[in-house]
């Protein structure tokens, strides 16, 4: 689910780059040396991920975890995610450079968002409702990632309206299974390091 | 009246014939196109992807453009010798690039396309930066820690 080099209008390249800027810092700012192995593990996490294909009609669907990496480092999704699409792009010509920001947007904002209602949705001490929170929150991140992705096309040209309205409906199937992977990974990491997830009692 | 119909027709005659001679057209099989196939991994092939071949004379309109068939295949044929360049987008975020090297009597011989091989040196490439830069900041954050913890003390 990249957007590839060339197709974005420039002011909107600029827009993005100052956007994913600003959630870089600000991740960055509330990134501290211990959270390193997390966020190192997150993105790695991402960057293998998204080479798994699921195979749907004439094309491929790519997995992207962008909900379970959101619940894990909130606003630090932005370094983890920059990073991981960097390199895909420099290694796999995934994306590019120049649409590196508008990337980063694309799938770290609604990882953002993934943490916050995560937070909000999973006030229970029940290993099942966590589950379904998780779920919940991973089918929202993908959908989140596809929206923002389709907002640029259409904002670029209106004459994208049709093939974004099929990127949104070709990822609906994606959207199930990553939130059935989101559910299973909290649902395990509930059970054996709470800690790692976000306290929803605690200071975001 | 009757010579002047006849007269008429005798004359438009030849230009009616032009007319329609210039709307013909005609296929025939050519020798020397080259035929270039994108797979993704594992040898899916990339249908209907955007497909832009490149002449070696550098210009700025690309020489042929289209999709790919069903199997993943486009052809061209070449006009020149040289290395033309053939470009796919699937519009999906995957890109490749074929480099094909056409002698004066139209051997052609491809590059292997460096994109496509998602081979393991890359992926741990990747996966060692990812890991060199979180650790490097990682330890420079603990650097900055215990240098303000010292200047408190």
């Amino acid at each position: 689910m990249h957007i590839s080099e060339g197709i974005l209008a420039t002011p909107l390249l600029g827009g993005a780059w100052a956007a994913a800027a600003a959630g870089l810092v600000y991740g960055m700012r509330r990134t501290q040396p211990e959270d390193m192995p997390r966020v190192a593990l997150c993105s790695a996490a991402f960057f293998v991920v998204t080479f798994v294909r699921i195979p749907l009609g004439p094309a491929h669907l790519h997995l992207a975890a962008t909900g379970l990496v959101g619940i894990l480092l909130g606003w630090r999704a932005f370094p983890a995610l920059l990073v991981a699409l960097l390199l895909q792009a420099v290694l796999f010509q995934f994306g590019g450079l120049a649409v590196l920001g508008a990337n980063t947007v694309v799938m770290a904002l609604p990882a953002v968002g993934a943490y916050y209602l995560y937070r909000r949705w999973s006030r229970s001490a029940d290993p099942r409702r966590i589950a379904v929170a998780a779920g919940a929150v991973g089918a929202l991140a993908i959908t989140g990632n596809v929206l923002i992705m389709a907002a640029f096309l259409l904002l670029t040209d209106r004459a994208f309206a049709v093939p974004a309205l099929g990127v949104l409906l070709f990822h609906v199937p994606l959207m199930l299974v990553e939130g059935v992977v989101t559910a299973l990974a909290v649902a395990f990491l509930f059970k054996v390091r709470r800690d790692l997830l976000p306290n929803p009692e605690g200071p975001p | 009246m009757r010579f002047n119909l006849w007269t008429l027709l005798f004359l438009v005659a030849p230009l009616a014939w032009h007319s329609a001679e210039g709307h013909a057209v005609e296929g025939a099989l050519v020798e020397g196109a080259i035929g270039v196939r994108f797979v993704y991994e594992g040898d899916a092939p990339v249908r209907g992807a955007e497909v832009q071949v490149w002449s070696p004379a550098k210009d700025d309109t690309p020489y042929a453009q289209g999709l790919t068939d069903r199997n993943g295949g486009f052809a061209f044929v070449p006009g020149t010798a040289g290395t033309w360049r053939v470009e796919m987008n699937d519009g999906m975020g995957h890109r490749d690039e074929l480099h094909v090297d056409v002698d004066v009597d139209g051997t052609a011989t491809a590059v292997p396309s460096a994109i496509h091989s998602h081979d393991l040196t890359r992926w741990l490439v990747g996966l060692a930066v990812i890991f060199g830069v979180f650790g490097c900041w990682a330890l420079w954050g603990r650097r900055v820690q215990a240098k303000g913890a010292q200047e408190k003390s």
